[in-house]
């Protein structure tokens, strides 16, 4: 085939794709995905943070016009979890990409061909909304079992100092583990 | 993002100026000027000629080489975390095609902000990312606005059957 029968064919093509990026489908996923601060584009879009999206959208879309789609889907959904709903399969793909990079994983996975070294930056990124927090920064529920006096203690120096408890324990630690590496 | 960008290396330039006028006055070395070169998806976002004629996306990712001191990148790292970016540090990976152009962005007192030219980065995407890049590269052949895109593709061993190739849904 020579340079000219190329040329021709690919313009057919890309006929194809201009329709494609027109697709409701692609416009709401990628609507969502930007207002959030997980994509960035270029021509103008209707944003929709609020939007719910169909995990077969989402996919659709990231598999036949827009692959960076694909990439921060799982970071997407980990965050915002009640914006999407989806197949059980689907689900468990995601949440088990979502177990690895929570658990750092090095076991080598995908997600419709993306690795999992591409997925990970954006589990960590700051979002537009400032309110929804990046995996590492995120508080983790413990429970724990104290003497009553020190229940005792903690309240005293909660209406002390106007701290709440868990930041009272948190300064004691950091402080504690300071001197122990030093 | 070009605002985006111009926001973050104005206040880079800023904290830049100000470690300087305070290395002045303790009578030590102060930092020299920084370069940075922008390449991959966003070097495309961020170039006026490119980004009205081609649909573009981007991550928040940053592939660039930087040219600068070790006070200046880590500023650069917290600006681009707190704007939601991310710097590659694969960046030193990306191949920049023969006849690329460096194009000037933006130039401070502190730092000179370059990107490579528009059809050097669609040859590098042609070449290294072909599946992620299969629609902009088609897109980009379409609108005939980059005259050796499909000659510099075949020199550098590009496959151009891949782009005929229809994902059917």
């Amino acid at each position: 085939m020579n340079k000219r029968v190329y040329i021709k064919k690919i313009k057919e093509l890309a006929q194809q794709d201009k329709r494609r990026r027109l697709d409701s489908r692609y416009l709401k996923v990628m609507g969502f995905l930007v207002a959030k601060g997980f994509l960035y584009i270029n021509k103008k879009n209707h944003l929709n943070p609020n939007g719910h999206i169909n995990l077969k959208d989402a996919i659709w879309a990231g598999r036949f016009v827009e692959p960076r789609i694909l990439e921060v889907l799982p970071a997407a959904y980990e965050r915002f979890k009640r914006h999407f709903s989806g197949d059980a399969e689907t689900v468990e793909k995601l949440e088990q990409i979502i177990d690895r990079i929570k658990q750092k994983s090095d076991h080598k996975t995908e997600f419709y061909g993306i690795s999992i070294e591409k997925i990970r930056p954006w589990f960590f990124i700051r979002l537009r909304d400032g309110r929804s927090k990046s995996l590492d920064e995120r508080k983790v529920s413990k429970t724990f079992r104290f003497k009553p006096e020190t229940v005792d203690i903690l309240k005293k120096l909660k209406d002390q100092t106007g701290q709440s408890e868990t930041a009272i324990l948190e300064n004691l630690i950091s402080r504690n583990a300071l001197f122990d590496l030093a | 993002m070009k605002n985006l960008i111009k926001k973050i290396f104005t206040e880079l330039n800023q904290v830049i100026e100000l470690e300087n006028l305070k290395r002045l006055k303790d009578g030590t070395l102060t930092i020299p000027k920084s370069e940075v070169l922008i390449f991959g998806q966003m070097s495309l976002m961020v170039n006026d000629s490119v980004a009205t004629i081609l649909n573009l996306a981007q991550t928040g990712d940053m592939d660039a080489k930087l040219r600068m001191d070790y006070f200046a990148k880590k500023k650069l790292m917290d600006l681009l975390e707190a704007n939601g970016l991310v710097y590659d540090e694969d960046s030193h990976l990306t191949w920049i095609p023969g006849k690329a152009k460096e194009v000037e962005l933006f130039r401070f007192k502190n730092i000179e902000v370059k990107l490579i030219d528009a059809e050097s980065t669609l040859v590098s995407k042609a070449i290294y990312a072909p599946q992620k890049n299969k629609l902009l590269i088609r897109q980009a052949i379409a609108i005939d606005k980059f005259p050796d895109l499909v000659d510099r593709i075949i020199e550098n061993n590009g496959k151009l059957d891949f782009f005929l190739e229809d994902n059917s849904e």
